[in-house]
């Protein structure tokens, strides 16, 4: 969609672990130390497409894949230094009313839940209406 | 390598806390205004682009 729309729309992607997934706090961190390596995306990507495979070992290894550094890599892991962080982005989610994933924002119009493209395009066109030139 | 190097650098941190203080996100039209932090590398797209999605999501 992103380039569907060339340049007007960004995507700001931000962690709401669900208390009830046991391994999701430590994939968002995971993602966060891929992201210190400058790797967010594709790890991020890789996340999406490992559900729910999210162990040690496992984060660790698509780290390895993606040829992150994998000392750093497990060293960011085991320290929760992102756990605060993740923990931010949930506590801000919440604020904004979000219960249930995925939530969508588009300029402040929500949407929840799996949503068909039509939605979005029909969220963005009226944003981008609404939006000063 | 050490630990530090592997964080974000200090100005791209300086920068995230400037920047969550001018993004702001309405919940709805009549809420009062959320503040979203505003993290460079969980961002695809130009920084003044007209429309930000924003996206909640759990990876599990």
């Amino acid at each position: 969609m992103l380039d569907e729309y060339d340049g007007r729309v960004r995507l700001v992607f931000r962690d709401f672990p669900l208390p009830s997934h046991d391994l999701a706090v430590a994939a968002h961190e995971a993602a966060r130390c891929a992201g210190a390596q400058q790797r967010y995306w594709p790890y991020h990507d890789r996340l999406f497409g490992e559900q729910p495979r999210f162990q040690r070992d496992d984060l660790i290894r698509y780290a390895r894949d993606l040829g992150l550094d994998r000392e750093g890599f497990t060293r960011c892991l085991d320290s929760h230094a992102e756990q605060a962080a993740v923990l931010a982005s949930r506590e801000e989610g919440r604020a904004l009313g979000v219960t249930s994933t995925p939530t969508f924002m588009v300029n402040g119009s929500t949407l929840v839940g799996a949503q068909p493209v039509e939605a979005f395009r029909q969220a963005i066109n009226e944003a981008l209406r609404k939006a000063p030139r | 390598m050490n630990s530090g190097s592997l964080r974000s650098p200090w100005c791209v941190r300086v920068y995230t806390i400037v920047a969550a203080s001018i993004l702001a996100c309405t919940f709805n039209a009549t809420a009062a205004p959320v503040r979203i932090a505003f993290e460079p590398m969980m961002i695809k797209g130009p920084m003044n682009a007209p429309v930000t999605l924003v996206e909640f999501s759990d990876y599990q």
